[in-house]
């Protein structure tokens, strides 16, 4: 009901948009930049954060020894540099000496070893402490046995050494994310859980949260005592607005410099507007969509049936009539800029309906006679999601004579659903965004014969092999070529129909630059100036 | 009176935990959990994680666990929003709606009252209709499409007030005459019926034999009475419009209630979910003791 109503909202505002010719210019006080995003961040403790659009704020705040680039690689950042043993399983940062926490405290190994510990206590409860469950000594941690892992060593004040169980060549991506992110223990020790409070809370990024406004404002000024130098924009004004729509009017009429997260029917309403458009920008995000298929039962369990659907589904057309024009089509489960991602080599359309009638038709199913009936279940998770299932739905029925019903249930309900063999639909819409830039995150807890979210019921065994190479190896130009060789295995064994890859999406002033996305999250604001 | 209030206190201990205990096995019957959000996580961390939050233990001890802690005041912290506390939501996010809601309220019964009298004493004739018809059309109207003919006008041809946001006064008005406007064409009709009502009874026409004129008539003997209903309808309508409205926050973007209990059921946010509606329960309890007092000092004639 909530999705239908916002439609026709952003519907009308569309219009308003297109019609709005008498648009104030901008009046951007120097300095500050001016962000709309959707929803209200969560609390800016690094160990707890779960979702994007607060680790995407709370990374200007924060650093960890290593960061991810705008490419999404992983570089130092509190670290200078850093080697890894020939066993591939100690890895020694060696920290810069002139980062600070910006209440002046210097920022050493033992602050990085406290953070580690703090973020695998459960005490802490933090829903990604696996990012650091490879180090050695982390599940007596984990399991409440030990308060410290022996994996973890500060040599001296700027000698990091951590040693890993096993090998784990997706390491170093783990680790420069937040759960990492370095905390000073004095702080925390002070202010308990209300170190996170604005003006308490301290890390040792370029920026500082100085100021909030119940929870849809919140300001964050510049450090500057910053190791690389003080961020050109001295303050960054964030606004959790509820609705993209909205706050786009709210752009025209110049309270916002940038406005991130837009859903699409915000995108339709940018589209009608000129000077909205010149002010668009969308870039690919690590995040792939897919059609799931219950590979253990009958239609799907047959190969033959899994490459029809693959071949009858329009990616195009998805894009361009559901997302507002906005995503790539996939060809491939790995995204663009996850290494051993393989989605070029398949980049011709795979959408060919004939192909898709003649395997439907060796299935035994000619004309989709016979088929059973099969609901494609799907949670509400975004707007646009519905159109894409509808779609699906109209396309099957179009080019294969299969009808599909629908079953749209709340997000929480819809993954009780599909986790639970007994009540596993056969046909359903899936996503997974990386939270690490590394092909380790989707491929082990997803994609292998015994992952934990393997809900497709996916196996094969030659899969299975090459991904536990690729995991366990330290070297990342072979690691990639071991993904790219299963992920090609996987896609011919059409266990899913990729569907696409999801944009983000957003709008900003033209006297702003160096704002926008990398294929992870926003670009640091220390990267933005504004003329 | 003083007894009458403690036992009406002490009636409602009892209905108060009926309402938690409700409001708990509603939360828990919701299917999936909060960490069904569909976030990758090994099977080890979500066992951590459910620890921490006793949501591995029975039912009955979790609702013990969870009652134990709201009786010494403490609603604890968002499940799905770590760090967060319900009392944090609370003082951050009620002040808005209830800003919100009473500025709408006022919308509602200055609008409506002024209105359904003028109606009233004017029965039959052209502004009565007039009225009438705007009522009738004003309730007819959702509030959404009100909103939306307010944000086009208002905001963006006229721009004589903000489109959304919030923290400033200009930012109330349109938000506040949305949510306000249906109600007031609501009231409007009940004050028009209940004054008719009373201006058909014998002691009006008594009042009018001792020569009180039409103004002190409608005022004093008329529409006291007539306060009656209006003042049960009032407190529905504080309940309605504090709690916040899903559509008016998401529209005009601000920070209440509506949206934030909404996305707390949807996402299995449990201590959230039940943290906001113990508050609520609490809050319209006092408020039914207030209207009950109310009514004696409306009609002399209640004693309890």
């Amino acid at each position: 009901m909530r999705r239908e109503l916002l439609f026709s909202i952003a519907g009308v505002l569309a219009v308003a948009a297109a019609t709005a010719t008498t648009a104030r210019t901008t009046t951007t006080a120097s300095g500050t930049l001016r962000i709309a995003i959707t929803g209200a961040p969560d609390p800016f403790d690094p160990a707890l954060l779960g979702d994007n659009r607060s680790i995407e704020l709370a990374q200007n705040v924060y650093e960890g020894v290593l960061g991810v680039n705008d490419q999404a690689q992983i570089v130092p950042a509190v670290a200078k540099s850093y080697t890894v043993s020939a066993s591939g399983l100690v890895y020694t940062f060696h920290l810069r000496r002139n980062v600070r926490f910006q209440n002046g405290d210097p920022v050493t190994a033992r602050d990085f070893a406290y953070t580690y510990n703090r973020s695998l206590l459960p005490a802490t409860a933090s829903g990604t402490s696996f990012f650091l469950a490879d180090i050695k000594g982390a599940d007596a941690v984990l399991n409440g046995k030990a308060k410290t892992a022996t994996g973890i060593k500060a040599v001296d004040a700027y000698t990091l050494r951590i040693t890993l169980a096993h090998k784990a060549g997706y390491f170093a991506a783990e680790i420069s994310r937040w759960p990492a992110w370095v905390v000073d223990s004095k702080v925390i020790a002070k202010d308990g859980k209300g170190w996170i409070a604005p003006g308490k809370n301290i890390g040792s990024g370029a920026y500082r949260l100085t100021g909030q406004v119940g929870d849809s404002q919140y300001t964050f000024s510049a450090n500057p005592t910053y190791y690389l130098g003080a961020p050109s924009v001295k303050q960054v004004k964030v606004s959790a607005v509820g609705d993209s729509t909205a706050a786009v009017a709210r752009y025209q009429a110049g309270e916002f410099d940038a406005v991130v997260g837009l859903s699409a029917a915000a995108i339709l309403q940018v589209k009608a507007n000129p000077t909205l458009r010149s002010q668009f920008h969308s870039t690919p995000i690590e995040r792939t969509v897919w059609l799931a298929m219950n590979n253990k039962k009958p239609p799907f369990d047959n190969k033959l049936v899994r490459q029809a659907f693959n071949a009858a589904i329009d990616k195009n057309a998805i894009i361009k009539i559901a997302l507002a024009g906005v995503g790539t089509p996939a060809n491939a489960w790995l995204p663009p800029g996850i290494p051993g991602n393989v989605n070029a080599q398949h980049s011709a359309s795979t959408y060919d309906v004939s192909r898709a009638r003649d395997l439907l038709a060796k299935a035994g199913y000619p004309g989709g006679k016979g088929f059973p009936s099969v609901a494609l279940h799907y949670g509400i998770n975004y707007g646009e999601y519905a159109q894409v299932y509808e779609l699906i739905q109209a396309q099957l029925q179009k080019n294969l004579g299969i009808k599909v019903g629908l079953k749209e249930l709340p997000i929480n309900a819809f993954n009780t659903e599909v986790d639970n063999k007994k009540t596993r639909p056969l046909l359903w819409g899936y996503t997974f965004g990386f939270d690490y830039p590394d092909a380790q995150e989707l491929t082990e807890y997803l994609g292998i014969g015994s992952a934990p979210y393997n809900y497709e019921g996916y196996t094969n065994a030659r899969y299975d092999a090459l991904i536990a190479k690729a995991n366990a190896d330290s070297n990342q130009k072979r690691r990639a070529q071991l993904y790219a060789q299963a992920e090609n295995i996987r896609l011919a064994d059409a266990p899913i129909v990729p569907l696409y890859f999801v944009n983000q999406n957003w709008l900003v002033k033209p006297n702003v630059s160096g704002f926008g996305y990398s294929p992870l999250y926003m670009h640091p604001w220390r990267q933005v100036t504004i003329h | 009176m003083a007894l009458y209030l403690t036992r009406r206190l002490l009636t409602l201990i009892p209905a108060w935990i009926g309402v938690t205990l409700l409001a708990f096995m509603f939360v828990h019957s919701i299917p999936g959990g909060p960490f069904d959000t569909g976030a990758v996580r090994p099977p080890a961390t979500r066992a951590i994680l459910e620890s921490h939050y006793h949501l591995d233990r029975s039912l009955p001890v979790q609702y013990v666990l969870y009652m134990k802690n709201v009786v010494t005041g403490d609603l604890g912290e968002s499940i799905v929003q770590p760090g967060l506390r319900v009392s944090t939501v609370l003082t951050q996010r009620f002040p808005t709606s209830a800003e919100l809601g009473g500025a709408a309220l006022l919308v509602a019964l200055g609008i409506g009252v002024p209105a359904g009298l003028l109606a009233a004493t004017k029965r039959n004739q052209l502004l009565d209709r007039v009225v009438m018809v705007g009522a009738t059309i004003g309730y007819a109207i959702p509030n959404f499409i009100l909103s939306i003919l307010f944000i086009l006008v208002v905001g963006l041809d006229l721009r004589l007030l903000p489109l959304g946001g919030w923290g400033r006064p200009s930012q109330v008005v349109l938000p506040a005459l949305a949510l306000g406007l249906p109600w007031a064409s609501f009231v409007a009709r009940l004050t028009r019926g209940t004054v008719i009502g009373t201006l058909e009874q014998d002691y009006i026409r008594t009042a009018r034999a001792k020569g009180a004129g039409p103004a002190r008539v409608l005022v004093q003997h008329a529409f006291r009475n007539a306060l009656m209903p209006i003042t049960t309808v009032t407190a529905l309508l504080i309940a309605e419009l504090i709690t916040g409205s899903l559509v008016i926050e998401s529209i005009f973007s601000i920070p209440g209630m509506g949206q934030y209990l909404t996305n707390s059921v949807l996402g299995s946010d449990y201590t959230m979910t039940l943290g906001l509606i113990i508050f609520y329960a609490t809050l319209l309890f006092a408020a039914n003791v207030v209207v009950d007092l109310l009514y004696v000092w409306l009609d002399p004639r209640i004693r309890y």
